[in-house]
C-alpha cells in the first residue's frame, strides 16, 4: 500500500472514531441523573423555592423536550458550538478552551520526561551484565507502578516543596511550576516506558547482527547507539500515543493537587455538579486530542518502519 | 495499537503453580480482607471521641483516627469493601472481554471487523476518562464505579483476546472440530475458551492491581464508593489532613494499597511467566 | 494498553516494599526554622500574596463579577458586624407613613475607577439590570430581584444624589434583602444590553481588579482616589489553591503571606499551623450556621417527640469542642448567635439524654425504627459531616433509631433530597442579608424552600402565620417578638435544630498585621498592613 493510501484510511478511521466520541457525548448529555437547574441555584448553598426553580429551567430552555433539545445540541456542535454551561453560564469551548493549553503544557513535559527517563534506564537494565542493576531497577518499576500518583505528589510536596523549598508547591506560570506535577505524573509511564524498551533492546540483542557486531569488537555504546537503538525503536514510538492518552488521564488527580487550571479541575466541579455540557465537552476534546496523537504515532511508526503497513489493520 | 503476543497458552498448565511464594502471599492477604469480620478487633465505626488520634500502641495496633476509631479494624474491613468492588469489576470485565474477545476471534469475518472498530474507538479514550464520564452520569455509588471500573478496562482485555483467539483459530484442533462439523458455540465453549483461560487469569490478575489504584484515585477524587466502612483509598484521601498530627493514618491504607498492587503485579507477572514458556528460559 | 513480560524475584518484592514504605511516611516534622518578627513600621507600597479556597472573581456571566470579599465593589447597605443594616453609598434612607414609599439618599464625591459619577441614574440602571438577569445563578448568591427589592410598582430618581423605590404593597424587608451583594454599585458603563458585563466593571471600592485569571489569580491594586480610608497595601495577589492540603504548604513554604476567606484552613490543619512560630492563626464567627433537618412528612420523624428526642440527644457543645474543634459555637437556635439584633436565647432546645430516652421510649417501646441520613463529603470546605454523621448514629442508637449513612457527592445529594428519600440530612445555611425572614421564612415556613423544594415537609398553623405576619410588620419591636416566637416554635417542635455557628479559621506570617474575618467572611483587606 503506498503511503498515502495508508495516511488517507488512518484518517478516515480517526474522523469515524470521532463522529462516534461525539455520539457518545450526547447520549451522556441526556443520561445524567439529577436536575441540573436545581443543582446550579443551589450552588451558592442556598435553596431556590420551587417558583424559582421553574423560572430557571425555562430561562435556561430545559423545558423543552428530549428530542428538541438533542437537535439544538447537534446543531450547535456542528458550529463548534459545545452548548453553555449549566453551573457557569459559559460557552463549554470557552471554558475548556482556556484550559487546554495548561493541561496539554503538563501532559507533552511528562510525555517527553518519561520516555527520555524510561528508555535510558531501560538501555541501561538491557545492557547491564550485573544482576543487581537489573533487580535493582526492576523492583524500582514495580513499585512505582503501585504508588497511586496523588500519593507520589503529596510526598513531593512536602520534600520538595516545603522542607527543601527548591521548587513552587503549586500554581501555574512559570517552567518552575511544572516541575512537581511533571514528576509526579511521570513516574507511571516512565516505568512502562523503561519495561518495554528492556524487553525491546533485549529482543534486538539476541539478534545476529548484533553478535556480529559484537564478534567485531565493537564498543558497547557504539552497539547501542547505532545497531540496538534504530532496530528498537519502532515499538517504543508505536506505544507513544496510548502512552499520551494515559498521561491525560492522570492529569485530573494531579491537576486538583497542584492547582494547575488545566481541564481536569474544570471536569471534577463539572462531575460533581452533573454539569454534563462540560462533561461531554472534555470527553469530546481529550477524545480528539488522543486520537490525534495516535494517528500522529501511526503516521511516524510506518515512517521509520515499513513493515507495519504490511501488518497493519 | 500495541499488539501484545501472549504466546501459546494451554500448552504446560501443572507448570502455573510453581514458584507459587507470591501467589500464596495474595491468597493469604485476600482471605485476609474477605474474612475480617471475623478478624477485626473491634467494630470498625465505632466512635470513642477520647481514644481519638491514638498513635499505634498495644491496645491499637495501628493507632486510632479522628474519630478514635480503630484503624486495624477499618483497613481490614476497608479492605474487603475494596476487594469485593475490585473483584467484582474484574469478574464483570474479563467476562465482558472474554465473550466479546472470543465472539470477535472466533467468528472472524464481518463480525470480527465491526467489533475489533468498536473495540480500537473504545482504545483511544483512556480508561480513567471513560470511568469519569460513566460517573459523571450514573453518579457515584458502588455499582457507578464497578461499571466504570468494567468501562475502563475491559476493551483492552477484549483485544488481547481477541487476537489470541484468531491466531487459535487455525489452529490444527479447532479446524478438525469445524471440519467434523461441530457446532460453532461448543467449539468456542470446548475449545477456544480453555485455550484462552491461562492468558484470561493473567490479564484479571493484573486488572486486579490497575483496578485498585483505579478505584483509590476515584476515592481521592471524592468520586469513589463510600460506604460508612471506608475503602483503602477513602482512608488515604481523609488522612491527608492529619499528615502532621497523625501519620499513621496514611501510612496503614498507603502500604495496603501499595502493597496489593505489587503482589497483583507479581502474581501477574508469575502467571505470564507460567502461561509463556517463551519467557521461561530468560 | 502495553504490557510487557515480565519477571520478578522474591527479592524484588521486599525491596519494593521497602520503598513503598519510606515513601509513604515522607515528611511530618514541624517546621524548625525561626522567626523573625521585628518592630518595623508598614510597607505602604507591599504586595500582599493570598491564598483562597475559590475564585473570587467570576466573570461577565456573574451578577457581581466578583465576590464582596475582594473589596472591588461596594453596596449601598452594608451589614455590620451583628448583621445590622448600615448605610454606606447610601447615606440614610426612610420609609413613609403608609411603608409603600422607600427613599434612599445617596453618598456625595463617589466616582467609579472609570471617571463616570457616583449618582441615582447609575443606581437605578443597576436595579434595572439586576431586574432584567433575574434569576441569575452565581456561586456567591443567587440573584432574584423580586426578594431584593420586593414588589417595585415605581423606580425613580428624585435629583441627582436621591431615588425613590414604591411598592405595591409594604415591604418591610428592604434594607436588608438589598444589603450586600443584592445593592453592589457597577459604573452604569460596564453592561451589555443582555445584562451580562463587559469586561471587568468599574467601580468605587477600596481596591480595583486589574486582572484575574479563572481559576489562578486574581489581582487587586489599591484605589488612589477611593473616597474613604485607603488601603495601606498597594497590591493584592489572591491565589486560588482549591486543594486544602497544597494550601498550608503554600503557606508553609512562603509562597503566599496568608490564607483567608471562606474554608481557608481546615480545623487540624489550624491546630498543627498553630506550633508555627512563623504564623499566626485565628478564627472568627462568620454568618454560616450548620442545622440538622427532620423529615417531618414521613415515619419515623413525622412523630414530634422523635424529632425531640434526637434534638435532646445531641451534645452541641461537646459536637463544636471536639469535632468542630472549637472553630464554631454550640448551635443555639436557628439564628445565628453572632446576630445581635435578632438572636433569642429561647430558641434554644434542651440538652436532656436522659429525657431524649424517655420520650423515644414512649414513642417506640422496644421497637427500632431506621432513619436514612445522606451527606456529601465536607471535608475540602471544613465542614465535618462525615464526623458528625458518624457520632450521630452513635447518640441516637439508645434512643431505638438505627441511622444509616449514605455519602453522596454532591449532586446526587441534592436528587436525593428533593425527591424526599430522606429522613435527616444536614442543611447549612450563610445568612446573607441578616433579615430573619431568609431563614426562619425557609426553614419553619409551610412554603418555604426547606419545606417545598427539600422536602422537609413541617407545616405549622401558627408559624406560617407569623412568618406572614413578619413580612408586613414594619414595626422593629413587633417583628421582634414575632421572630422571637419562631425560634421558640422551632426549639418545641424541632422541625430543623442548629448544629453550630461557624467560625472560619485563617492563617498569616508574622509580617502581616490587622488581618481578620467579617461576618460574611470578608477578609479585612481595608486595614491589612504588611511589615
Amino acid at each position: 500500500m503506498s503511503i498515502l493510501g495508508y495516511l488517507l484510511r488512518r484518517a478516515l478511521v480517526a474522523l469515524t472514531t470521532l463522529v462516534v466520541v461525539s455520539v457518545v457525548c450526547f447520549l451522556l448529555v441526556n443520561a445524567a441523573r439529577g436536575d441540573p437547574a436545581l443543582i446550579a441555584l443551589e450552588q451558592s448553598g442556598e435553596t431556590p423555592t420551587p417558583d424559582l426553580l421553574a423560572e430557571y429551567r425555562w430561562q435556561l430552555g430545559l423545558n423543552s423536550p428530549l428530542p428538541v433539545q438533542y437537535v439544538r445540541w447537534i446543531e450547535r456542535v456542528v458550529h463548534g458550538d459545545l452548548g453553555r454551561s449549566i453551573l457557569q453560564r459559559r460557552p463549554v469551548a470557552t471554558i475548556l478552551g482556556e484550559r487546554v493549553w495548561p493541561t496539554l503544557q503538563l501532559g507533552l513535559a511528562t510525555l517527553a520526561v518519561s520516555t527520555l527517563a524510561g528508555v535510558v534506564l531501560g538501555v541501561v537494565v538491557a545492557f547491564s551484565r550485573a544482576p543487581f542493576v537489573d533487580v535493582a531497577i526492576r523492583s524500582a518499576v514495580v513499585v512505582a507502578a503501585a504508588f497511586p500518583s496523588f500519593l507520589v505528589a503529596i510526598g513531593l510536596i512536602m520534600l520538595i516543596g516545603e522542607r527543601l523549598r527548591l521548587v513552587p508547591v503549586a500554581g501555574y506560570g512559570s517552567p518552575q511550576h511544572l516541575i512537581l506535577p511533571v514528576l509526579a505524573l511521570s513516574i507511571v509511564p516512565a516505568a512502562s516506558t523503561l519495561r518495554l524498551t528492556r524487553s525491546a533492546v533485549r529482543s534486538v540483542l539476541a539478534e545476529d547482527f548484533v553478535r556480529t557486531a559484537r564478534s567485531k569488537g565493537l564498543a558497547e555504546w557504539t552497539i547501542a547507539v547505532r545497531h540496538v537503538l534504530p532496530s528498537a525503536a519502532a515499538p517504543l514510538i508505536a506505544s507513544v500515543g496510548v502512552r499520551f492518552g494515559q498521561i491525560l488521564a492522570g492529569t485530573v488527580v494531579i491537576e486538583t493537587i497542584f492547582a494547575w487550571p488545566g481541564m481536569a479541575t474544570a471536569v471534577i466541579t463539572a462531575i460533581s455538579g452533573r454539569d454534563v455540557p462540560v462533561i461531554a465537552g472534555y470527553v469530546l476534546i481529550t477524545g480528539t486530542l488522543v486520537i490525534v496523537a495516535n494517528f500522529l504515532t501511526d503516521l511516524v511508526t510506518r515512517l521509520v518502519d515499513p513493515r507495519v503497513a504490511a501488518g497493519a489493520r | 495499537m500495541v499488539k501484545v503476543v501472549l504466546g501459546h497458552p494451554g500448552s504446560s498448565r501443572p507448570r502455573l503453580f510453581r514458584r507459587a511464594a507470591p501467589i500464596l502471599c495474595f491468597v493469604l492477604c485476600l482471605t485476609l480482607v474477605l474474612a475480617a469480620p471475623q478478624i477485626a478487633p473491634t467494630d470498625p465505626n465505632e466512635v470513642s471521641m477520647p481514644r481519638r488520634l491514638m498513635a499505634p500502641n498495644p491496645s491499637a495496633f495501628l493507632g486510632t483516627d479522628q474519630l478514635g476509631r480503630d484503624v486495624l479494624s477499618r483497613i481490614l474491613h476497608g479492605g474487603q469493601a475494596a476487594m469485593i468492588t475490585v473483584l467484582v469489576a474484574v469478574a464483570g470485565s474479563t467476562a465482558l472481554s472474554t465473550s466479546v474477545g472470543i465472539l470477535a476471534g472466533a467468528r472472524g469475518g464481518l463480525v470480527d471487523r465491526v467489533l475489533c472498530a468498536v473495540l480500537d474507538l473504545l482504545l483511544a479514550v483512556p480508561g480513567l476518562l471513560v470511568a469519569l464520564a460513566i460517573l459523571g452520569t450514573l453518579g457515584t455509588g458502588r455499582l457507578a464505579v464497578i461499571v466504570a471500573l468494567i468501562g475502563a478496562s475491559w476493551a483492552e482485555e477484549a483485544r488481547i483476546v481477541r487476537s489470541l483467539v484468531a491466531t487459535l483459530r487455525s489452529s490444527a484442533l479447532i479446524e478438525a472440530a469445524h471440519a467434523l462439523g461441530a457446532p460453532a458455540w461448543r467449539i468456542g465453549v470446548v475449545h477456544v475458551l480453555p485455550a484462552t483461560l491461562p492468558t484470561v487469569v493473567v490479564l484479571a490478575t493484573l486488572n486486579l492491581g490497575q483496578a485498585l489504584l483505579t478505584v483509590s484515585s476515584l476515592s481521592f477524587l471524592g468520586l469513589g464508593t463510600q460506604p460508612p466502612s471506608a475503602d483503602w483509598g477513602t482512608m488515604l484521601a481523609e488522612s491527608r489532613a492529619y499528615l502532621g498530627a497523625a501519620p499513621w493514618l496514611m501510612v496503614a491504607p498507603g502500604a495496603c494499597i501499595v502493597g496489593f498492587a505489587v503482589l497483583a503485579n507479581l502474581v501477574g507477572d508469575v502467571l505470564q511467566g507460567q502461561a509463556d514458556p517463551r519467557q521461561r528460559g530468560r | 494498553m502495553a504490557y510487557e513480560p515480565n519477571r520478578i524475584s522474591r527479592r524484588m518484592v521486599l525491596a519494593g516494599l521497602a520503598v513503598g514504605g519510606v515513601g509513604a511516611i515522607i515528611g511530618c516534622r514541624p517546621d524548625e526554622r525561626g522567626s523573625s518578627t521585628s518592630v518595623l513600621q508598614p510597607n505602604l507600597d507591599a504586595t500582599l500574596r493570598i491564598g483562597v479556597s475559590r475564585d473570587l472573581a467570576n466573570g461577565v456571566e456573574d451578577p457581581y463579577f466578583t465576590h464582596t470579599s475582594l473589596m472591588v465593589h461596594e453596596p449601598l447597605i452594608r451589614l455590620g458586624d451583628g448583621l445590622e443594616p448600615i448605610p454606606w453609598l447610601a447615606e440614610r434612607w426612610q420609609v413613609s407613613e403608609d411603608g409603600l414609599r422607600w427613599t434612599f439618599a445617596l453618598r456625595r464625591g463617589v466616582t467609579f475607577s472609570d471617571g463616570q459619577p457616583f449618582n441615582s441614574a447609575a443606581v437605578i440602571r443597576i436595579i434595572e439590570r439586576n431586574i432584567q438577569i433575574t434569576p441569575r445563578t452565581s456561586p456567591y448568591t443567587v440573584m432574584d430581584a423580586r426578594v431584593a427589592y420586593g414588589p417595585i410598582a415605581a423606580l425613580r430618581p428624585i435629583d441627582d444624589f436621591t431615588f425613590e423605590i414604591v411598592h405595591e404593597r409594604p415591604y418591610p424587608l428592604l434594607e436588608a434583602t438589598m444589603s450586600n451583594f443584592f445593592s453592589a454599585m457597577f459604573s452604569p458603563n460596564s453592561f451589555a444590553p443582555n445584562g451580562d458585563f463587559v469586561g471587568i466593571p468599574a467601580t468605587t471600592g477600596p481596591f480595583i481588579l486589574r486582572q484575574w485569571e479563572r481559576g489562578q489569580f486574581a489581582i487587586l491594586e489599591r484605589n488612589d482616589t477611593y473616597w474613604g480610608q485607603r488601603p495601606r497595601v498597594r497590591r493584592i495577589e489572591v491565589r486560588v489553591l482549591p486543594d486544602p492540603s497544597t494550601r498550608v504548604s503554600a503557606l508553609r513554604a512562603g509562597e503566599v503571606d496568608a490564607l483567608v476567606e471562606l474554608g481557608a484552613i481546615l480545623p487540624v490543619e489550624a491546630d498543627q499551623l498553630r506550633t508555627n512560630p512563623d504564623i499566626v492563626v485565628g478564627a472568627d464567627p462568620i454568618s454560616i450556621t450548620q442545622y440538622l433537618f427532620f423529615n417531618c412528612s414521613q415515619p419515623p420523624f413525622n412523630e414530634r417527640r422523635l424529632r425531640q428526642a434526637v434534638t435532646m440527644a445531641v451534645d452541641r457543645e461537646e459536637i463544636t469542642r471536639v469535632i468542630v474543634r472549637g472553630y464554631g459555637e454550640p448551635g443555639k437556635s436557628l439564628l445565628s448567635v453572632f446576630s445581635t439584633r435578632w438572636f433569642s436565647p429561647k430558641g434554644t432546645p434542651r440538652y436532656d439524654p436522659a429525657e431524649a430516652v424517655r420520650l423515644a421510649r414512649a414513642v417506640l417501646g422496644d421497637r427500632r425504627v431506621a432513619a436514612v441520613l445522606p451527606y456529601a463529603d465536607g471535608s475540602g470546605q471544613a465542614r465535618p459531616y462525615k464526623e458528625i454523621a458518624a457520632v450521630l448514629q452513635t447518640i441516637v442508637r439508645p434512643l431505638g433509631i438505627d441511622i444509616r449513612l449514605q455519602q453522596l457527592e454532591a449532586a446526587a445529594l441534592a436528587d436525593v433530597t428533593n425527591r424526599g428519600e430522606w429522613n435527616l440530612r444536614f442543611g447549612q445555611l450563610g445568612w446573607a442579608n441578616g433579615d430573619p425572614d431568609f431563614i426562619l421564612g425557609n426553614f419553619l415556613y409551610s412554603r418555604g424552600a426547606a419545606n417545598t423544594t427539600s422536602k422537609g415537609g413541617y407545616r405549622n398553623e401558627e408559624a406560617d402565620q407569623l412568618v406572614e405576619a413578619g413580612r408586613q410588620e414594619r414595626d422593629f419591636q413587633r417583628r421582634y417578638a414575632i421572630y422571637e416566637r419562631l425560634q421558640e416554635i422551632a426549639a418545641e417542635e424541632a422541625p430543623v435544630f442548629a448544629l453550630y455557628h461557624e467560625k472560619s479559621a485563617y492563617a498569616h506570617h508574622r509580617r502581616i498585621r490587622n488581618l481578620r474575618q467579617r461576618l460574611n467572611f470578608q477578609p479585612t483587606f481595608d486595614t491589612v498592613e504588611k511589615l
